[in-house]
């Protein structure tokens, strides 16, 4: 039950926001580079006349948080990851970690964000990219909301606002009433890969974001359940339909996990787990391990969808081989995910990618995926890449 | 597509004037016709529509409705002693007046603020039938009382997770018909198994030995009707709810909130949901359209959470001390059965809420208890003149709110031919005839007596009978 | 309702759309907003209590007479008749007011709602005049006075009107029987889903046909009607081309198919021109197809339901046909079918057998009952007289003048900074609506669609309707203009939006904030979701936030 409940922000006098800057964020962009990860980037960037962009993004979300300027402070790291862009402004704030310029990149942002935390801070509101909102991840979990203010390079994460204005207008929103949050995925690439032509995201986490739900406009019809709502739903239909002797392998991901939620199991978010007769008979496999618990066992494996990508298969999940996908086959896939999830895939398809050109083209074709209890959506399955 | 000869209609601003030709050139389009590109050629009807003729003059419309619809016999030329879900009350002016202002009328939705007013009165139905049921929750109506119990039902077999629910053999098929399309058949997983529970006596209330029997684990749901049915006040309500909370099961409740000025209010009984029809307060039977249908319970949020509709609940505005309105639990939320799924809601009857949130101010607490009185005085009054009638028997043995039952067996005649005497020569509508759906009581009538009857007028019924029957 | 922060971050950058729209067009074809004179509108502004703490003990606005003498003698008291248990003794809590006291509070209430006083074009639902005439000739004893149950020799006139209404919608769509029964288009729809139980398990293949498919884009009602009728529910996502792929749909179809749920054109404006291919498939696999008519207006008279191979179909009388909507009902879904499904209608329907007109109730394989009675007959009766007022030729005119004003107007639109059109990259002309987005406008400015609704209503203009759930655009409107509205009201109307865009990127404090000029501020949203503090009722209310409220 605990699980299931979203969390509720409860309301604080005078509410007391964090904000982040990574100062580097963005700079191997501008300059061709596909990321500013490691100092050597860096140097590169500023040698390529990178010029920083976090300081003139953050600047845009605080003129959009100006009006609530009253109700709320800030807590901030010193310097430019913070104070100095609100000297002189019409905000107050105090700083958090007044030794931590001993510190810079990873290790500094994640101080700061330990320290806003005891602070008491409701929520962190960061500019930066991928790199930052995992430094972010590893130091807090998902233990306070995060709104990012997108300026980074990479942008694969959930937690981003679609524009600086927007990241502003959500947190002062988040003050000013109490707001459901939920998990999103934090994802990143990796940078060489990338610079050498491969895109392939990974999953490192699941971050709090606030939920800013309007109810003022009436829906003319109801039915529409919340992401999580529709996945427990699905794997509550999926729980009592599940087939005695089969081995299910649990993907990672909020999604997937709603199956062992439903039936009270504690698994794990990040690894892949296996069940048969309603029992976890392996948690957090290697690839070795998945291949040995499979073995010469029918084999279903429960996925859920990577948001904005589409993956099902290849991000996040690569402890699943593709000697055992093979086995499992398309009809093998049983995929939760939410309707409106699935509408908002950039490019509408689910995506597989095995590792293994060959199987990722045998499994394209169109699958159903649990929406809900008694709920499919029809998907086209493609090959990733 | 448009025929050669503009066709100017008074509805229309553009139409049969060059005003079209100008937003023609706007859109880049050289015709009409390009507009509907996107349509097949092979998808366009085979023929034209064959409809009669524009009648764009209203004084001819006018005309041609209303001679057409004289040819209906009404209720106010008769006199009408027909209930059974549709009852012929009195509908105050001011009723119809706010009602038909256009503001209420003709719109579909706003923003809490644009339609605050509208809002507001939803409220007010709220609230005001709140006190009438002592329920702190009541929800915007939906279609029709059947379709309420229907709801109510499935909400019981979410919040229970079990699947039956008892009903009292004495229902009224109209409303038992729609109860059964909410309750999906045999051969669907998702079926709900309607189980009747016997009457103690003819016309009469809940047989509690049977419900006893027939009550288990498996019943997520008591219903019964109060008044029921054939007009019998159930005088064991508390006994029913009682023994449906024994053993885990909602107590819904349909009650005709008309009698709540003089009948005990169901929340003091035990009921859990309560439905009931709208149409008593203020609505017109309009050949049974006038129908709606209401669902409150109290303020917990497994039942919250389980509502199909809408919720409208007051709130704060961004100006100190002042109110608006929206809708409440709006989304559906990490709450009990909610894998089996919620109902569906669109629209509804909104506008009826509105005449009911009228009626209710108007007649306040008094007039509540003057209308009850005066209803069930006359219903009583007309079952004992009635009952004088020799070889004419009334079945309901008293306690009774406004409909009764009436026996003809000993007479030689139907019911059917009882009315059809009535109807020609006396221009009456006999009560509902119930000799085919419910055989056991014979050739009995459903009659129904309101405050639109008056003695004089009941004392006719009487001889009218009397005549018919002889 | 709100867009989720990061809902659409996650997508990467290069793939998300950005504002494509024409805009090289913009300084051509730019409406010229300031030469609109936009009207310096306020609303009324009653501060009317609620009505539960209006009056004074001992007044009332109705009296009713004590029975007459003779009653009274013979039954003895009123509340003695009631069994003891069963008594009130208390007094319901209601307000106590003179008649004039409830009128004018009702009256301002009516006032305190924009109610389609200024311009509405709230897509999806179709907004029309609404004529008085038909409005007079209900309130009327010979309908509204009428008991369903009366001998049908005394129904003559309104049966006749119905089945006239009946063949004229059957020469609309090609079926073959039409009842009235449904409350409201998504009743339609659960009519629909149980027609297709009745079906099915007449032919002993209920328990194996157990699903329902729809699309993303069709009215929700259409999944929730069929799951809560029992079936499961097969969705089908939006292709490149704006529709549903054959493909996806060749996928959902197996011997479990009931029945295909479908409305066409969307609310986006977008017509699936393999809606034929669709119904002889859904056929082939054994299923039934349904016609979800609510955007028929663009389509009147241009096509049959029946020939593009529909069983069934819907239509909203309450939109379509010109009754009134009444804020959510009393409404009507006019269900028609061909004589194959015929058998299994709810009962009764109105039929025509030599000189008389009957309610046909002798019905064996009756799906049963959708709703008391036979259906919201005084809306049948409005629709009947739209339908004679406007003829073949006014229909036509009137999908004619409702796809031509949606052209125009997106065109206007297409012009106006931070909006972005559905489906950018199709260039076809939409039908009688088109759904917009205002993502740029969000990401520019932090002003959305639930802002600029809010801040409409200041100018006198009734807020849009959005989009229905799950939404696929971003900040979502979804603008109609139909057949009503002249040339200079959509002028107007664009020339608002076009204002409050300008309002968005200067001041956008102005928008975030609005409404100013409605009879209330913003509503806050905090209450409605917190169990502790929402209040459906003034007795709620009351026990949370003390007597009298926080305004005490």
């Amino acid at each position: 039950m605990a699980e299931w409940k979203e969390g509720m922000v409860e309301d604080q006098t005078p509410a007391l926001i964090g904000l982040i800057v990574n100062p580097i964020a963005g700079m191997g962009g501008s300059v061709g580079l596909k990321g500013t990860d490691g100092a050597d980037i860096l140097k590169k960037a500023i040698a390529l006349g990178a010029r920083p962009l976090a300081a003139e993004r953050t600047s845009r979300t605080l003129s959009a948080m100006s009006p609530a300027a009253g109700k709320f402070s800030f807590i901030v790291p010193p310097g430019a990851m913070g104070a100095g862009l609100l000297d002189n402004s019409e905000f107050s704030y105090r700083i958090a970690v007044p030794n931590s310029d001993q510190l810079s990149g990873a290790a500094a942002t994640r101080a700061a964000a330990k320290a806003i935390k005891c602070a008491g801070a409701s929520l962190i509101l960061f500019a930066g990219g991928d790199g930052t909102a995992r430094d972010l991840l590893d130091a807090l979990g998902d233990s306070l909301p995060l709104i990012g203010i997108p300026c980074g390079v990479k942008m694969y994460s959930g937690v981003f606002a679609t524009s600086p204005e927007t990241a502003g207008h959500l947190a002062c929103d988040s003050i000013e009433k109490s707001h459901d949050t939920e998990l999103v995925e934090v994802m990143d690439i990796d940078e060489s890969a990338y610079r050498a032509g491969q895109l392939s995201a990974e999953l490192f986490g699941y971050a709090r974001c606030p939920r800013s739900a309007n109810r003022l406009q009436g829906p003319k019809a109801r039915g529409q359940l919340t992401h999580y709502s529709a996945v427990r739903s699905a794997a509550a239909e999926l729980a009592r339909n599940l087939q005695p002797g089969q081995i299910y392998l649990v993907g990672p991901g909020t999604s997937a996990k709603a199956i062992l939620d439903v039936l009270e199991i504690e698994g794990t978010l990040l690894g892949v787990d296996a069940l048969s007769d309603r029992t976890l008979i392996g948690r957090d496999l290697s690839a070795t391990e998945v291949r040995a618990v499979t073995k010469s066992r029918s084999v279903c494996l429960i996925l859920g969808v990577v948001g904005g990508q589409g993956y099902v298969l290849g991000r996040g999940n690569q402890q699943i081989p593709a000697d055992v996908v093979r086995k499992t086959g398309r009809d093998g896939l049983i995929i939760l995910s939410s309707e409106e999830k699935l509408a908002q895939l950039a490019g509408g398809k689910l995506l597989v990618d095995t590792g293994n050109p060959t199987l990722d083209e045998e499994l394209e074709g169109f699958v159903r995926v649990h929406t809900g209890a008694g709920r499919r959506m029809i998907m086209q399955l493609s090959a990733g890449r | 597509m448009s025929s050669n000869e503009p066709f100017f209609h008074p509805w229309m601003a553009n139409s049969g004037s060059n005003i079209k030709q100008k937003m023609l050139a706007e859109t880049g389009a050289a015709t009409i016709e390009e507009l509907f590109e996107q349509i097949p050629e092979d998808h366009r009807r085979k023929t034209p529509v064959n409809l009669p003729p524009s009648m764009r003059s209203e004084a001819e419309l006018r005309r041609h409705l209303m001679s057409t619809l004289k040819k209906n016999k009404d209720s106010e030329q008769y006199l009408s002693f027909l209930g059974a879900g549709c009852w012929q009350h009195h509908v105050p002016a001011v009723v119809d007046e706010i009602i038909g202002r256009t503001e209420f009328l003709t719109p579909v939705w706003g923003s809490p603020q644009s339609d605050h007013g509208r809002n507001q009165a939803w409220f007010e139905f709220n609230s005001q039938l709140g006190e009438l049921l002592k329920t702190d929750v009541v929800q915007l109506p939906v279609y029709s009382w059947g379709c309420a119990i229907g709801h109510a039902i499935r909400m019981a077999t979410r919040i229970t997770g079990r699947r039956e629910v008892l009903v009292p053999h004495y229902c009224d098929p109209e409303r038992l018909s729609v109860m059964q399309s909410y309750c999906e058949p045999p051969d669907m997983q998702q079926h709900i198994r309607i189980v009747h529970v016997a009457a103690d006596r003819k016309a009469g209330s809940i047989d509690l030995a049977d419900l006893a029997a027939k009550i288990s684990d498996q019943t997520a749901a008591v219903y019964f009707e109060q008044p029921g049915y054939l007009g019998t006040i159930e005088p064991q309500a508390a006994e029913v709810a009682a023994l449906a909370r024994k053993h885990g099961a909602e107590t819904i409740v349909g009650v005709d909130p008309i009698s709540l000025g003089v009948l005990k209010a169901p929340a003091d009984y035990g009921a859990d949901i309560v439905v009931g029809p709208t149409q008593p307060l203020g609505v017109h039977m309009n050949c049974g359209g006038g129908v709606g249908g209401f669902m409150a319970s109290r303020d917990e949020e497994k039942y919250v959470r389980e509502y199909n509709g809408f919720l409208v609940s007051i709130s704060e505005t961004r100006k100190p001390g002042q109110f608006g309105f929206g809708l409440a639990s709006a989304h559906q939320t990490s709450y009990g059965m909610r894998e089996d799924g919620k109902d569906w809601t669109g629209n509804s009857v909104y506008l009826w809420a509105i005449a009911n949130a009228v009626y209710m101010s108007l007649l306040g607490p008094d007039g509540f208890r003057e209308v009850g009185e005066l209803i069930i005085s006359r219903a009583h009054y007309a079952a004992n003149a009635l009952g004088k009638i020799k070889k004419v028997k009334i079945l309901s043995a008293g306690g009774f709110f406004k409909e009764f039952v009436v026996n003809f067996d000993k007479t030689g005649k139907t019911v059917a031919e009882i009315n059809e005497r009535l109807r020609k020569k006396h221009q009456i509508f006999g009560g509902k005839d119930l000799s085919a759906e419910l055989p056991e009581l014979g050739q009995s009538a459903l009659y129904c007596v309101t405050e639109i009857h008056t003695q004089d007028d009941v004392d006719r019924l009487g001889e009218a009978i009397q005549e018919a029957v002889s | 309702m709100e867009s989720k922060p990061g809902k659409y971050a996650s997508i990467p950058r290069k793939t998300r759309r950005s504002s494509p729209v024409r805009k090289k067009n913009r300084d051509e074809t730019r409406v010229p907003s300031d030469a609109i004179k936009l009207r310096g509108y306020h609303a009324p502004v009653w501060d009317e209590p609620v009505v539960m703490e209006l009056g004074y003990p001992g007044r009332r606005g109705q009296v009713y007479p004590a029975p007459e003498a003779k009653v009274a003698k013979t039954v003895g008291r009123a509340m003695e008749l009631i069994p003891a248990a069963m008594r009130r003794d208390d007094r319901p809590a209601l307000p106590e007011m003179t008649e004039p006291e409830v009128q004018r509070h009702y009256l301002h209430l009516s006032q305190e709602t924009l109610g389609m006083m200024g311009i509405s074009l709230f897509g999806t639902c179709t907004m029309k005049y609404n004529s008085r005439l038909g409005e007079a000739v209900a309130m009327r004893p010979e309908i509204a006075e009428v008991h369903p149950l009366q001998d049908e020799r005394t129904l003559q006139g309104v049966l006749e009107i119905i089945h006239r209404f009946d063949l004229i919608l059957r020469e609309l769509s090609g079926m073959d029987q039409f009842v009235f029964q449904a409350g409201g288009g998504a009743d339609a729809a659960y009519t629909q889903c149980v027609v297709t139980r009745a079906y099915h398990a007449y032919r002993g293949e209920l328990s194996q046909r157990n699903e329902i498919i729809t699309s993303i884009q069709a009215h929700p009602c259409n999944a929730a009607t069929a799951a809560a009728a029992g079936f499961n529910v097969v969705t089908l996502p939006l292709a490149e081309q704006g529709y549903p792929s054959l493909d996806a749909l060749k996928a959902a179809v197996s011997k479990r198919t009931a029945a295909l749920l479908i409305n066409n054109p969307d609310d986006m404006g977008i017509y699936n021109p393999e809606i034929k291919e669709w119904t002889r498939i859904v056929h082939e696999a054994g299923g039934l197809c349904f016609y979800d008519h609510a955007n028929f207006n663009g389509v009147m008279g241009k096509i049959s339901a029946r020939e593009l191979g529909f069983d069934a179909c819907m239509f909203m009388l309450h939109k379509t046909f010109g009754a009134p909507k009444g804020g959510g009902g009393p409404a009507v879904g006019a269900y028609g079918c061909t004589d194959e499904l015929a058998p299994f209608l709810p009962t009764p329907v109105v039929t025509h057998s030599g000189k008389r007109y009957r309610l046909d109730t002798d019905r064996p394989l009756s799906a049963g009952k959708v709703r008391e009675y036979w259906g919201n007959i005084p809306q049948v009766i409005k629709a009947y007289a739209w339908v004679r007022s406007m003829g073949a030729e006014g229909i036509d005119e009137a999908s004619d003048l409702s796809v031509l004003a949606n052209n125009y107007m997106d065109k206007k639109l297409s012009a106006i900074r931070g909006l972005e059109r559905s489906n950018p990259h199709l260039n076809s002309h939409r039908m009688e609506m088109t759904r917009w987005g205002l993502g740029p406008m969000k990401d520019e400015t932090g002003i959305g669609t639930i802002d600029v609704a809010n801040r409409m209503a200041d100018f006198g203009i009734d807020p849009y309707w959005m989009s229905h759930e799950p939404w696929v655009v971003r900040e979502p409107f979804t603008p109609e203009a139909g057949e009503m509205y002249s040339k200079e009201d959509i002028d107007t109307w664009v020339a608002v939006i076009d204002k409050i865009s300008q309002e968005a990127y200067s001041d956008p404090e102005i928008v975030k904030s609005a409404p100013h000029s409605q009879a209330i501020r913003q509503v806050k949203g905090d209450a409605f979701d917190d169990p502790k503090k929402w209040a459906m009722t003034w007795r709620a209310y009351q026990r949370k936030h003390g007597k009298g409220g926080d305004r005490a």
